[in-house]
């Protein structure tokens, strides 16, 4: 029960929280000192609810979009064409196009027409812009800044073009201004919390990870986008029937820049770092501009500095960068930042001297890496469900691939077959074409020649999140986590897709996939913060929960020492028999690949050269020669009972091996 | 119908110049730090002001351009190493965000301490002359941004290719940890870097009078955006791509003003973007950027 509402309320209880002590703030500041306290206050709320706005994309994609004020210019100017009463449009727009002069609406129906509209403009330039990442994104982003801008002054029968468009009724209120911020608040946090919006959040803190874990990525930031454009068109919404005139230039580059700036000083991937940012930055500038004007303080005349509000956002903006990277909060939200502060409270109380915040695991145990499987035996019997195929029936087969970077054939007409519950090992020298091969069957790259099937279905070109989606999960050679997130959010992106794709599939449930790989401990913490053995079982358990039938690892006993690398050993055969999956996997230590796998595949040079159990590998003339080296002159039959040749370093480690069974 | 296209071309080129230079100056930043150096334009703007100062002290219009450059190249200095580099190691968006910061402090500051509004700044009576070759006329203005940039673009060729200290930033740009292993400096190239940013900005702030004949605190907003695109365009970080978006930009920017029929003219400025949007849809890595191969 607790777990099925506790992540529900949480981002609710936060919401109102936020929301309570801003509303506070605001009327405190506004119970007395009449029209101009309400107007500042009125002002700031619609700033919140722009900020909110943009927040839900900027924020959770890491796109920096210097557009969304258009979907606050197209927000407003909808607003006030329906709203405006017919009779000033008679005189000042009359020959606007679809009747628009003869309408008129009620401002809350005008509101609600204004904000489908945006949505529904966001939703088909989205289509474009989302494809986009990075700075590209950003720039074409400025495309459609510009671009709406251009419209809105040059459709003059329209808008009235460059001059201001008045008659707007101003019946926006403080009161009316909090209920819409308390709803974007709300609906920012539960977009941001939901299965989706961490879907969002993977794909700004690693892409290329978040599709491998079978996310799409153009398609989820399409959401965030039209919902975001939706709550900023809300925001031009109110902001018109706030002012009562609209002109193009309220809403181009210095009110872009200046939500921007709020946005990212209070701290991008938090709601509440939006609010906060807001907040800071008008209060500085009214602050500021009051000094500036010149007043009389203890009796004493000021001299007027004009600018000096502006050079307060350049300083704030600049030292707050300076000294907090990330923002005000970083990524915090109130919840947790009360907590903290409760702590240090009754920690101060109890005068304990504590160090430990409201989130911190016990420091008492340090996380293990890889620990032991600890776990009884797999409580549930390996349930291989997929497909109908029994167990020894082949499962993946990638046949004849090549791949060609311009003229280099990384990959030259490889075939590989796994069969269901295999283990199957690749190995080679640097630059065989190992990761290229892995690459191309989980879609990451697209092979130049040749197909892969998984079950008899074709999968040759698909994108790595339809692989992903399809039952191929994978790791990376060189780690690619989810930083922001913490462990457990990391391995939910993944049992999340599994769940809406791979229903047929029963995967881990993630407590079982935290015990499997020693990380309970750490579920809460920040992927990032962990030492990088922890990090390589997060990776692990992230593709796991994806429940797939083929589970390809790049170099999974990197860096790790004997005693590691034989305790992942015995938690990959673990895996394959609790998922009931193959696994395809790379690795430079030889022993681990020796005991690990049923069958290797030896690439060189972009070619396979050998393949067979590792009995058969070690014996093999060719591999000998490809990937030990033409040093061992050794009769190939007494390989395995003369180890250690005096020849080489590598055979030692061959010679070493122990044979499974 | 050709000379009025090789006109329109030169008035092209001759404003592609600036935004090449601007850009450039922005890639070699961007190369080296992954910062997008929104204060580039007040570097410029400053350099301008240094150029308004030296007039008024009634000095020659030559003293006020040699002065003038060394201002932008001190500016860009100071400006790394008072604000960028306590956010060197930070995220992108973090630098974009500090260098806004600055930008709009300077920009403040310009507003308290000078003015506001525009200030004249004296030009040379022969910037204003024309000739005319074969029914071309040819602008003094237009013949000194063309030569101006040809000399900057080929000094900075010349640095970055024959000077150690170019090798290394063209080295750091592709892996900064592989210059430092060679014993190389970092700060000393980022400082380097920064310099030369300052003195492509300082030539485009000469240009920019040249052309204007006054100063405005907020004068370097608009060519550093479309600097900015530029590089977009061109592929971020790739300092050919750069130049060449520069001159595509200014290049399609005149020809959209020359040609656009009467009753869309007041889109020149959409049309262009829309432009950029297609030309960034179509090659998202921009024109000469590298088709990334994600390493993985």
């Amino acid at each position: 029960m607790r777990r099925f509402l506790g992540p529900r309320l949480r981002p609710l209880g936060g919401s109102l929280l936020i929301f309570a002590i801003l509303a506070g703030c605001v009327l405190a500041y506004s119970a007395r000192g009449g029209g101009a306290r309400d107007n500042l206050v009125t002002n700031l709320l619609i700033d919140v609810v722009l900020v909110v706005g943009m927040q839900v994309f900027v924020g959770n994609t890491g796109v920096i979009s210097f557009g969304h004020v258009s979907f606050a210019a197209l927000g407003a100017y909808a607003t006030g064409l329906l709203s405006a009463p017919t009779l000033v449009k008679g005189t000042t727009i009359a020959h606007a196009p679809f009747g628009l002069a003869k309408v008129q609406l009620s401002p809350a129906v005008s509101v609600v027409v204004a904000v489908l509209f945006v949505a529904a403009f966001a939703a088909v330039v989205g289509l474009a812009i989302t494809r986009l990442s990075g700075l590209g994104a950003s720039i074409v982003t400025l495309a459609m800044l510009i671009v709406v801008n251009a419209v809105l002054v040059n459709w003059v029968s329209l808008t009235g073009g460059a001059e201001a468009f008045y008659g707007i009724p101003n019946v926006m209120t403080r009161d009316w201004a909090l209920v819409a911020v308390l709803g974007v608040i709300v609906v920012a946090r539960l977009f941001k919390e939901s299965r989706l919006g961490l879907r969002v959040i993977a794909t700004r803190e690693d892409e290329l990870a978040a599709a491998s874990s079978g996310v799409h990525v153009v398609r989820s930031r399409y959401v965030a986008w039209v919902v975001s454009a939706a709550l900023t068109g809300l925001g031009g919404a109110l902001l018109a029937l706030f002012l009562g005139a609209l002109s193009p230039t309220t809403f181009y580059f210095h009110l872009n820049f200046l939500t921007l700036a709020m946005l990212i000083l209070g701290g991008m991937p938090s709601v509440t770092g939006a609010v906060l940012g807001t907040v800071v930055v008008i209060v500085g500038s009214e602050v500021t501009r009051y000094l500036g004007d010149g007043p009389v303080v203890l009796a004493r005349q000021l001299p007027q500095i004009f600018g000096l509000s502006q050079l307060f956002l350049g300083a704030v903006i600049t030292f707050t960068m300076i000294l907090r990277p990330k923002g005000i909060v970083g990524d915090l939200e109130v919840e947790t930042l009360a907590g903290r502060l409760a702590a240090r409270v009754r920690a101060r109380g109890r005068r304990v001297p504590s160090e430990a915040g409201g989130t911190g695991p016990t420091a008492a145990s340090p996380p293990a890496a890889v620990a032991p499987v600890t776990a009884a035996p797999a409580p549930a019997a390996p349930a291989p469900v997929t497909g109908g195929s029994g167990p020894g029936s082949v499962v993946l087969e990638v046949r004849g691939v090549t791949k060609a970077f311009q003229g280099l054939m990384a990959v030259e007409d490889a075939t590989v077959t796994v069969s269901r519950g295999e283990i199957v090992g690749l190995i080679g020298p640097n630059g065989a074409g190992k990761t290229t091969l892995l690459n191309v069957i989980s879609g990451v790259l697209p092979p130049t020649r040749g197909t892969i099937h998984l079950d008899g279905i074709d999968l040759t070109g698909l994108a790595a999140t339809h692989v992903a989606q399809r039952g191929i999960a994978r790791t990376f050679q060189n780690l690619r986590l989810f930083g922001e997130l913490t462990v457990r959010q990391n391995i939910e992106v993944a049992a999340g897709v599994a769940d809406s794709h791979r229903a047929a599939t029963r995967r881990m449930a993630t407590d079982d996939l935290l015990t499997e790989f020693g990380l309970v401990e750490a579920a809460e913490r920040k992927s990032s913060t962990l030492p990088y053995g922890t990090q390589r079982a997060v990776e692990m358990a992230r593709a796991v929960a994806l429940a797939p039938d083929v589970l390809l690892l790049d170099e999974p006993a990197a860096g790790m020492n004997e005693v590691e690398s034989q305790r992942l050993l015995s938690v990959i055969k673990d895996v394959r028999d609790r998922q009931g999956c193959s696994v395809v996997v790379i690795d430079h230590d030889l022993h681990f690949v020796l005991n690990l796998c049923d069958r290797i595949y030896v690439l060189d040079a972009g070619r396979v050269v050998a393949e067979g159990t590792p009995e058969e590998i070690q014996r093999d003339p060719v591999v000998i020669e490809a990937y030990l080296g033409s040093r061992v002159e050794a009769p190939v039959g007494t390989r395995s009972d003369t180890p250690a040749s005096s020849s080489s370093v590598i055979p030692a480690t061959l010679g070493a091996a122990t044979i499974p069974n | 119908m050709i000379a009025g296209f090789l006109q329109q071309a030169i008035n092209g080129l001759s404003l592609g110049s600036t935004y090449a230079l601007l850009a450039l100056g922005l890639a070699i930043v961007f190369s080296i730090l992954h910062l997008v150096n929104f204060a580039h334009g007040e570097i410029l703007t400053v350099s301008a002001y240094a150029m308004l100062g030296v007039r008024n002290l009634g000095l020659p219009w030559i003293a006020s351009i040699v002065l003038g450059v060394a201002v932008a190249v001190l500016t860009a200095v100071a400006m790394e190493r008072v604000a960028f580099r306590p956010v060197r190691h930070a995220s992108p968006t973090t630098m974009l965000l500090t260098s806004f910061g600055v930008s709009i402090m300077i920009q403040a500051v310009l507003v308290i301490f000078i003015s506001p509004r525009p200030k004249a700044v004296p030009q040379p009576d022969w910037l204003a002359t024309a000739v005319t070759v074969g029914g071309l006329r040819l602008q003094s203005v237009q013949l000194l941004t063309l030569g101006a940039t040809a000399a900057a673009l080929g000094v900075l060729v010349v640095v970055m290719r024959r000077s150690l200290m170019g090798l290394a930033m063209r080295g750091a740009s592709e892996d900064f940890d592989a210059v430092r292993l060679m014993s190389i400096r970092a700060n000393r190239v980022i400082m380097s870097a920064f310099a030369m940013s300052g003195f492509l900005a300082g030539i485009a702030a000469v240009l920019l009078l040249a052309r204007s004949g006054s100063v405005t605190p907020t004068m370097g907003l608009l060519p550093v955006l479309m600097a900015f695109v530029a590089n977009v365009i061109g592929g971020i970080g790739n300092l050919t791509g750069a130049v060449v978006g520069g001159f595509v930009l200014g290049f399609v920017e005149v020809m959209l003003r020359a040609w656009l029929p009467v009753g869309v003219n007041g889109f020149t400025t959409g049309f262009l973007f829309l432009f950029v949007a297609v030309l960034l849809l179509l090659r998202p890595e921009g024109l000469f950027g590298a088709r990334t191969a994600t390493r993985v």
